[in-house]
């Protein structure tokens, strides 16, 4: 009997980051703890917020700097409050925090043997 | 496999090398000027231009206006300078061509270009020498390939946070 | 975005975006205020304006093979305010004093510069000179001014923190005419 094991490339990087190895070793072991600590990895939903900050954000930030700037006549203030902007967002984004990891991927059970067919 | 891959890579970099090729020439045509685009080197047009800034040039009027900011290049001498038409003259040839010559002055100089020309002139030609007007501007965004070409150190970091680009994203 | 690194990348790219989306939002915002502001009737005073003319022989006079050449200079009052063209986006007005005269070759002759200044703030863009001297000794493609008659006038220059430069004329020419040779 032929069990075919199929699996989804949910992105792209993950795909490539093992050529190397074996198609399906990726889910029987996933990187070890300490390196995807390192990387900052977070969760999809947790990346589905973080895109959704950095677009609303830097979008609100942008209106209102050009605002600022407008009614005060001087644009060395929409200068600084865009890059203000861009600070906040980027503290709030880019480093690992917790409530980006609040939904973890399950993945399935180990399995002793796995059966590849061609 | 790794071959192909390679290959396909280097193919990649090609296609985006050789479409920002074909943008930059695609612009020198509409504007009819060699670089549409160019960055201010020296602070002779402060507090206009200030080193790093980005110029966009056009180069389809048939003559400079007196007040206008003018890339030239001398020739015979590869840097083009960005300096105000002082003055401007028009002229025949003897073939009954019209020629206009100009005479530029970097507002942060105290002295106009006389020095600055060939040998025997003592005007730039608007169709020889003058490579575009400035229409348009950008703050300060050229201010990285300044620092690229002229801080050894810049260029280090730079090269360091290519090669560490590449290695890191092939795992 | 999943990576510290995606994350960044992400992050700047779309910022960049937003700040060039930023840039041609303001030039355009400047384009139209330009043109609601009216900026091409600003009056300026120019009044008590000579020209006198002397010969010269050095080369960095304008004198070719030691020929004299004739090298004119400007005593003039002007009283204006150019406070309307300072905008949020203005970085600095450039004035030229501009002295246009006939040549035989073109239709608008020949254009030359005797005075210009720099006004970085609108603080000072209220210019009133009284007999001020040009900057510049003038000298002519030909040998002579020949007593031609020209129009003297005020050009600026509006330099915008970005965007597009603006080029205008103030409301207020002079005919002056050089003196007789």
């Amino acid at each position: 009997m032929h069990s075919k094991f199929r699996w989804v490339c949910v992105d792209t990087q993950f795909c490539t980051h093992h050529q190397n190895l074996s198609p399906f070793s990726y889910i029987s072991n996933p990187s070890p703890m300490s390196f995807s600590y390192l990387e900052g990895n977070i969760d999809f939903k947790g990346q589905e917020l973080a895109n959704r900050i950095t677009k609303k954000l830097i979008t609100f930030g942008a209106i209102i700097s050009f605002l600022v700037g407008f009614l005060s006549d001087n644009i060395l203030y929409t200068v600084y409050t865009f890059a203000a902007f861009g600070l906040l967002t980027a503290s709030l984004v880019i480093p690992p925090f917790s409530f980006y990891k609040k939904n973890p991927v399950t993945w399935l059970p180990k399995k002793s043997k796995i059966e590849i067919q061609h | 496999m790794n071959i192909r891959q390679q290959l396909v890579q280097l193919l990649n970099l090609a296609m985006v090398l050789s479409t920002a090729f074909m943008f930059w020439k695609g612009l020198g045509l509409v504007t009819n000027s060699n670089s549409p685009i160019v960055v201010v080197l020296s602070g002779s047009m402060e507090p206009a231009f200030q080193r790093g800034d980005i110029l966009f040039l056009w180069n389809r009027d048939k003559y400079v206006d007196i007040g206008d900011v003018v890339v030239y290049e001398v020739k015979g001498k590869p840097i083009p300078i960005v300096h105000r038409v002082l003055r401007e003259h028009k002229v025949t040839n003897k073939d009954r061509k019209v020629r206009q010559l100009l005479l530029t002055k970097g507002d942060n100089n105290p002295t106009d270009d006389l020095s600055l020309y060939a040998h025997k002139s003592n005007y730039l030609d608007r169709d020889e020498d003058v490579l575009g007007t400035v229409k348009a501007y950008l703050p300060k965004v050229g201010y990285v390939t300044i620092l690229i070409t002229e801080n050894k150190y810049a260029k280090l970091g730079l090269l360091g946070l290519m090669a560490l680009s590449t290695l890191l994203t092939r795992e | 975005m999943f990576n510290i690194i995606q994350r960044i990348q992400s992050l700047s790219n779309f910022y960049l975006t937003v700040s060039i989306l930023l840039c041609i939002v303001t030039t355009v915002v400047s384009i139209i205020s330009m043109f609601l502001d009216e900026t091409s009737s600003i009056p300026a005073q120019l009044s008590n304006v000579v020209i006198s003319t002397n010969l010269k022989y050095s080369r960095s006079f304008g004198s070719v093979g030691g020929r004299p050449k004739e090298n004119s200079k400007i005593l003039f009052d002007l009283d204006m305010d150019l406070a309307p063209l300072f905008n949020w986006n203005t970085k600095q007005l450039f004035v030229q004093l501009v002295a246009e005269y006939p040549t035989s070759v073109a239709d608008d002759g020949a254009k030359v510069t005797y005075w210009d200044s720099i006004i970085t703030e609108k603080k000072y863009a209220r210019v009133h000179v009284n007999k001020q001297r040009g900057k510049y000794s003038v000298w002519d493609v030909s040998d002579s001014f020949q007593g031609r008659n020209a129009t003297v006038k005020l050009k600026w220059n509006l330099q915008p923190y970005v965007g597009f430069l603006f080029f205008g004329q103030t409301k207020g020419e002079i005919e002056v005419a050089y003196p007789a040779t």
